[in-house]
């Protein structure tokens, strides 16, 4: 019998799978699929204070392996979510995590202040790369000192776990991590997408409604290792590994460079099973390969050089 | 219920190397399926990436029937297989269309290019709860309206509609849409097929105010509401927003498209 449980310190988890924010809807779109009970937890599509709009339509463009998408954090904002959405995912027996977005720093104190004192959302994920108004549509997880900022403000107002969520289009990912630790964040999460764009060349302009998307998938994942593997070797706390993730063996790698846990993306488009078959997989291997306690096979990548 | 199979193809049609007719059997006789309604269709295993959205064209003794044309990749490999391959459906998905099943007066069916595998379903469903009903089904040309000859076997009343005039009466459907309804007293109208023609249904039904129902094809992410790839634009009392096509939709009032 093989032992999935694990101890993010601030979380503890029945397994390390979580749900990637924005590819799970506010979860309860799976409901058609499987028990939500199974999976270590969830984490809802990005809320903003009041409902978003999102960007015009086209809002994909498939890629080999990969999906760039241009949804614009499209969402129903944190009163309706807690209204009509939240009573009916809350019965189920899983970690609920908050995907916390601002389109200034003090929307996410505001967001975070919504569901501060509701005992089933367990914690908050700070999405950092939501285009600024302020700041010519620049986000916090380009730059440290901002980061640094923006969990601050949050740190400030709630005891409940903050993970914070780090873009790869950051010029120095591990110094946003570090940013992130020091201001009191409880864990890390990363990669969120990576910033492309699709061209139609016929019609000479972009394949989505909007110049740039966020590329994501099974392309992406060498990236989110690369850079997993470099921020768990820069801070202490907890690093929840994103980034192309499709199957158990995907999990196994993330988890080798040291991710306490894993959100699973866009596999859930593809297959909406994604999840139960990857905790499936992820049980078969440990037995094949004699892991009694997933928790004892993360971080033992053997560590040659830090770069 | 939503399911997923993977199964064998049991036929394939194919017409001027342009549009397909794929049937599969699946384990059911009877499965909740409403025309309009689609399944999102893996094409092969690892490439592309994402499911493709199919309408359901038939259904009849365990036989699933999509009708599609090669447009793109997902399409262009799907085209290429052949009978006894396997692919993966999983569905049904979208509100399909809405009728009420006691309607006697009679309904306009349009359908433009590929857009008849959804109404072809619809105008099956509408002949058994006889509700009386034309059919209107164009294309460029006459090798782009390839069902004849299934829609002959049903002996729905068809009018046929070509852009060159090489087959029926010469023009484009909605050419034709006034006088039809005018004639047969339409009550409602029901309709598929490229945006420019679902753009002049819209505004014709809007003219002379009567119920008009349109179904999009859209490039879709997940097909079941999670992701809001498939967003469109709305009107709804004077406000703008964006639904899903694929659980909004993608069945809407032809009204409340913002085109």
């Amino acid at each position: 019998m093989v032992d999935l449980f694990v101890d993010l310190k601030f979380l503890k988890l029945k397994n390390p799978i979580l749900t990637a924010s924005g590819t799970f809807g506010y979860g309860i779109e799976f409901l058609p699929f499987y028990d939500l009970s199974i999976l270590g937890g969830v984490i809802v599509k990005g809320l903003f204070l009041n409902e978003k709009k999102g960007n015009p339509p086209p809002r994909l463009s498939e890629t080999p392996s990969g999906l760039l998408n241009s949804i614009g954090l499209q969402g129903i904002g944190v009163k309706r979510f807690y209204e009509e959405v939240f009573p009916e995912l809350k019965k189920f027996n899983t970690e609920i995590l908050i995907n916390v977005c601002g389109d200034t720093d003090e929307e996410y104190a505001e967001v975070v202040d919504f569901f501060k004192k509701e005992e089933r959302i367990s914690g908050f994920e700070l999405n950092i790369s939501c285009p600024n108004i302020k700041k010519n549509g620049m986000c916090p997880a380009m730059d440290p000192e901002w980061t640094y900022r923006v969990v601050k403000i949050v740190r400030k107002i709630t005891d409940k776990p903050i993970v914070t969520k780090l873009s790869p289009n950051a010029g120095d990912i591990k110094s946003v991590a570090i940013s992130a630790e020091e201001a009191g964040s409880d864990g890390i999460s990363l990669i969120n997408t990576i910033l492309g764009m699709a061209v139609d060349w016929k019609e000479k302009k972009s394949r989505l409604g909007s110049l740039f998307g966020g590329l994501s998938g099974p392309a992406i994942k060498p990236v989110a290792l690369r850079m997993v593997y470099q921020v768990v070797n820069s801070v202490k706390i907890p690093v929840i590994g994103v980034g192309g993730i499709f199957s158990g063996e995907d999990v196994m790698e993330f988890l080798c460079v040291g991710a306490k846990a894993v959100e699973i993306g866009t596999a859930n488009l593809v297959d909406p099973y994604a999840c139960k078959r990857i905790i499936d997989e992820l049980k078969e291997i440990c037995e094949r390969n004699s892991v009694e306690r997933i928790e004892n096979f993360i971080g033992s990548f053997k560590s040659e050089r830090i770069d | 219920m939503i399911f997923e199979f993977e199964t064998e193809i049991a036929e394939k049609k194919i017409w001027s190397n342009k549009y397909c007719c794929l049937s599969l059997k699946i384990p059911f006789d009877k499965i909740e399926l409403k025309p309009g309604q689609f399944f999102m269709v893996k094409v092969q295993e690892n490439f592309p990436l994402l499911r493709r959205p199919l309408a359901v064209m038939d259904f009849k003794n365990s036989y699933l029937k999509f009708f599609f044309q090669r447009v793109g990749i997902g399409t262009e490999i799907l085209f290429l297989k052949n009978k006894g391959e396997r692919i993966k459906i999983l569905g049904p998905f979208g509100n399909g269309f809405s009728y009420p099943e006691e309607k006697k007066k009679s309904v306009l069916l349009i359908a433009g290019g590929r857009g008849i595998s959804p109404i072809f379903y619809l105008a099956k469903k509408m002949h058994e709860h006889r509700i009386p009903f034309v059919l209107i089904y164009g294309g460029k040309a006459k090798e782009d309206i390839p069902l004849m000859e299934e829609l002959k076997e049903n002996s729905f009343d068809v009018v046929y509609v070509t852009e060159d005039g090489s087959f029926g009466k010469k023009g484009m459907v909605t050419d034709f849409i006034e006088e039809i309804v005018k004639k047969k007293q339409i009550s409602s109208i029901y309709s598929c097929g490229p945006v420019e023609m679902l753009k002049k249904v819209s505004y014709f039904s809007e003219r002379i105010d009567i119920e008009s129902l349109i179904s999009l094809e859209t490039i879709m992410g997940c097909g079941f509401g999670a992701c809001w790839g498939c967003a469109v634009r709305v009107k709804e009392d004077k406000k703008e927003s964006f639904k899903k096509a694929c659980s909004d939709g993608p069945v809407f009032r032809s009204k409340e498209i913002i085109w």
